[in-house]
Order: C-alpha cells, then sequence, then structure tokens
C-alpha cells in the first residue's frame, strides 16, 4: 500500500510539473509571437531624421485594445514637435492624439471629417506646459506599435 | 482500490495545496520587495517621464551661437571620485548632457572623452545593456551623421529609463534625471550670461516646473538616507532661487519672463554652487 501511495504521488507530482512547465513555455511563446514594439521603435525612428527632427522619446504601444494608452510630456512654447506612430499591422487604424494641459485637443493624427488616419502630427507649440499624448485604436485590435516624439526649433 | 483512489486523490490535493502555498508566497515576497522599495523612495514614473528632455535645453544653448567651451564641462577623469551609486546616478545625467553638447557641436575628441565617462557610470551603475556604446562610439569617430548619433544615444537613454523603471530604480532613474537637468540648466545659465537671446530666458525660467517637481519628490524621501537629506537642502537652493521668477505665457500673446538681473545672479549662483558639488 506504502508503494502504491508512493508511486501515485510521484506521477502527480511529475504530471503537475509537466502541466506547469508547458503552461509556462505556452504563454512565452503567445507573448513573443504576439509583438515586436522593439522593431517598430526602431523603424519609427527614421521618419524623423528626413525631416529634420532631433529624436526624444520613444513609446512602446502593446497590449489589450480596450483603453487608450496615455503618457505625459512638457512641452515647450516657440518649439516644433513631432509625433509619428509605425503599427506592425500597416492597416491597423491606430491614432495619436495631444491635449493640453487644459484637455482640449490640440492635434490628432485622425481626421474625422475623411475618415482619415495619418502616421504622423507635427505641432509648433504655443504655450509651455505638461501635454498629454494618447493612443486609440478605431478598430477593436491589440496594440503593436511603436511611437517617437522628436523635436526642432 | 478505493484506499488507492483515496491515496492517489489525496497526493494530488497535498500537491496543488503545497502550489498554491508556494504562490501565496512568492506574491508575499514580491509584495515585501515592493513596500521595501517604496519604503526606500518614492518617485512618480509619470511625472518623471513627463519632464522636459534636457537636450531641447542644449540645443538652444547651441543655437545662440556662442563658442563651444569645453571647461564649461565635467571633466572626464573626475570619474575616479565617484564611488558610490547616488554619486554615479547623479553624474551619469551630468555626462549625458555633456556629451549632447559635444555632439551637437561636433566635438569628435570631446565627445569620446565623455562618452567614455558615461560608459563608466553606466558600468557602475549596471545599465550598460541599454547602450549600444560600440555604435554609438564608431558614430562619434565617424563624426558625419549627427543626427544617427543623438537618435542612438537618445535610444539607449530612454532604453535605461524603460529598464530602471521596470527594476523599480526610482532613486537611480530620479538621480539621473536630477543630474541631467541640474548640468543642462548649469549650461544655460552660463551660457546666458554671454547672450541676450530671449528665448534662452524663457526657457531658464520655464524650469521653475521642474525644479518644481524635483523638489517634491526628494522632499518625500529626503528621511531615507543622509544624501538624499543633502540632495533636498541643495536643490532647495535652486528653487528658493527661483522665488521671484515667473513666466506669464498665455497662447497668442508674447511670453512675458518676469526675472531681474538680480534674480538672474541669485539663480546663477545657486546653480554653480549645487553643480560644483555635484561634480566634486
Amino acid at each position: 500500500m506504502k508503494r502504491i501511495c508512493f508511486i501515485s504521488v510521484v506521477l502527480a507530482c511529475a504530471f503537475s510539473i509537466s502541466f506547469a512547465q508547458k503552461t509556462k513555455e505556452n504563454k512565452k511563446s503567445n507573448s513573443s509571437v504576439a509583438c515586436n514594439a522593439e522593431e517598430q521603435v526602431n523603424k519609427c525612428v527614421q521618419s524623423l531624421r528626413p525631416l529634420g527632427y532631433k529624436f526624444l522619446k520613444s513609446y512602446k504601444l502593446e497590449g489589450n485594445a480596450a483603453k487608450p494608452i496615455e503618457y505625459q510630456y512638457t512641452l515647450s512654447k516657440g518649439t516644433t514637435y513631432f509625433i509619428s506612430i509605425q503599427p506592425a499591422d500597416p492597416d491597423a487604424k491606430l491614432k495619436v492624439s495631444l491635449y493640453d494641459q487644459d484637455g482640449r485637443m490640440v492635434a490628432s493624427s485622425y481626421n474625422s471629417a475623411m475618415k482619415k488616419f495619418y502616421p504622423s502630427i507635427e505641432m509648433r507649440c504655443q504655450r509651455t506646459g505638461v501635454y498629454t499624448i494618447a493612443f486609440s485604436h478605431e478598430s477593436k485590435q491589440d496594440y503593436c506599435a511603436a511611437s517617437v516624439l522628436g523635436f526642432k526649433r | 482500490m478505493k484506499k488507492i483512489i483515496v491515496a492517489f486523490l489525496l497526493s494530488v490535493c497535498l500537491l496543488s495545496c503545497g502550489d498554491k502555498d508556494n504562490s501565496n508566497t512568492e506574491v508575499k515576497k514580491d509584495q515585501e520587495k515592493k513596500q521595501e522599495v517604496k519604503k526606500d523612495f518614492k518617485a512618480d514614473f509619470d511625472v518623471l517621464n513627463a519632464m522636459p528632455d534636457p537636450i531641447e535645453i542644449v540645443d538652444l544653448v547651441k543655437s545662440t551661437g556662442i563658442d563651444y567651451d569645453n571647461s564649461l564641462l565635467n571633466k572626464p577623469e573626475n570619474t575616479e571620485k565617484y564611488n558610490s551609486e547616488y554619486k554615479m546616478a547623479l553624474n551619469m545625467g551630468v555626462y549625458t548632457v555633456d556629451l549632447g553638447y559635444t555632439n551637437l557641436h561636433n566635438k569628435t575628441q570631446d565627445a569620446i572623452k565623455h562618452l567614455d565617462a558615461t560608459k563608466k557610470m553606466t558600468d557602475g551603475l549596471k545599465v550598460s545593456q541599454f547602450f549600444d556604446f560600440e555604435k554609438i562610439k564608431s558614430i562619434t569617430q565617424e563624426g558625419k551623421d549627427l543626427n544617427q548619433l543623438i537618435i542612438t544615444t537618445g535610444i539607449g537613454l530612454d532604453k535605461m529609463r524603460q529598464g530602471l523603471e521596470d527594476e523599480k530604480r526610482s532613486e537611480t532613474i530620479t538621480l539621473i534625471v536630477a543630474g541631467g537637468w541640474l548640468e543642462a540648466i548649469y549650461l544655460a545659465t552660463q551660457v546666458a550670461e554671454k547672450s541676450d537671446r530671449k528665448e534662452l530666458k524663457e526657457k531658464i525660467a520655464d524650469q521653475k516646473i521642474v525644479i518644481n517637481e524635483l523638489i517634491k519628490m526628494f522632499e518625500a524621501n529626503k528621511a531615507t538616507s543622509k544624501h538624499l537629506a543633502d540632495i533636498y537642502e541643495d536643490f532647495k537652493k535652486i528653487n528658493d532661487a527661483f522665488a521671484n521668477i515667473s513666466v506669464k505665457n498665455e497662447e497668442g500673446k508674447e511670453v512675458q519672463v518676469k526675472m531681474s538681473k538680480e534674480d538672474f545672479d541669485k539663480l546663477n549662483q545657486a546653480i554653480k554652487e549645487v553643480r560644483n558639488k555635484v561634480i566634486s
């Protein structure tokens, strides 16, 4: 009887370890296949150069599409800023909008009248302050993209 | 047979209970670790990430046309003096801004020296993995593609900030940001002594927003350690020097900067003192 108990414990243990490992491997492979935002950063950053913008920041956009992804940055009056977006899926309906400290939208990469998405926005800052950079999807697609912020005077 | 099944089910139950205990212990440990970090240094990463990059100030400094002056920069050989992590973090910020200044002026030799100094600080802080130093050095040595150099350095700094955030090294990232800001405003005030460029004065006055946020962070953490108490007192001197300075910044209207010669001199002196203490 003792032997049978011992064997059953060993079996259960082996089963539980192998199940845990498989679950871990599945999660790992799913997440790595899902999105490589780093690659998008490298592509996106190249959009700054031809227009003479200097690099300031990059943002990786990954995960569930349910909510907009928001970041804040202090923009200075008299400086021109450029925000470029690079989705992994070129057909993704991803937009970036810029809001001032009073919550007013000052620029957007989506033209609602023409229902058109643009890959970037450019804005000459009129008032120094903390601005919100908000990324959102018009479709229900998960985020897999990158964005870079550049400046020139 | 029944006994065997009962024994098997019991063993599975025991195992799964054991698993739960393990995962609970891990969660508990993780929470304790987070609390320890929290207890050590409280920082708001959203606020840190919203702070303007010092390269914007350095770019404006360069645009004044005032000649490049490497005597303004922290000496690369000073790295030998920085043995503590907080000194390394502050001076990592200082050296990256100096690197930006040398790069923007296309001063290859100085840039390489400051790049080496930056690397020593990143090695000491164990953040070198975020930078492609070989690539940065090679672009610097070629001295042709300034934009690519700024991009490559900027991406490294960006990755480092994200990495430090992931590792919850809030004190290190705050000190790097503070050191970088201090060096940038030091360069700006030094150049502003020789330049009447209005935008530079505006930019300096605008930094009141940044020092206010830094002071809040250092004040919340000054009880954590002696060096943070000292840093708080030092940065408070700069904050106090900003007291009479203000910027009226309304959309569509000319920016109005209120900063008398006395106000500027007081600020300049406070910045110089604190910056020299940081690099000493």
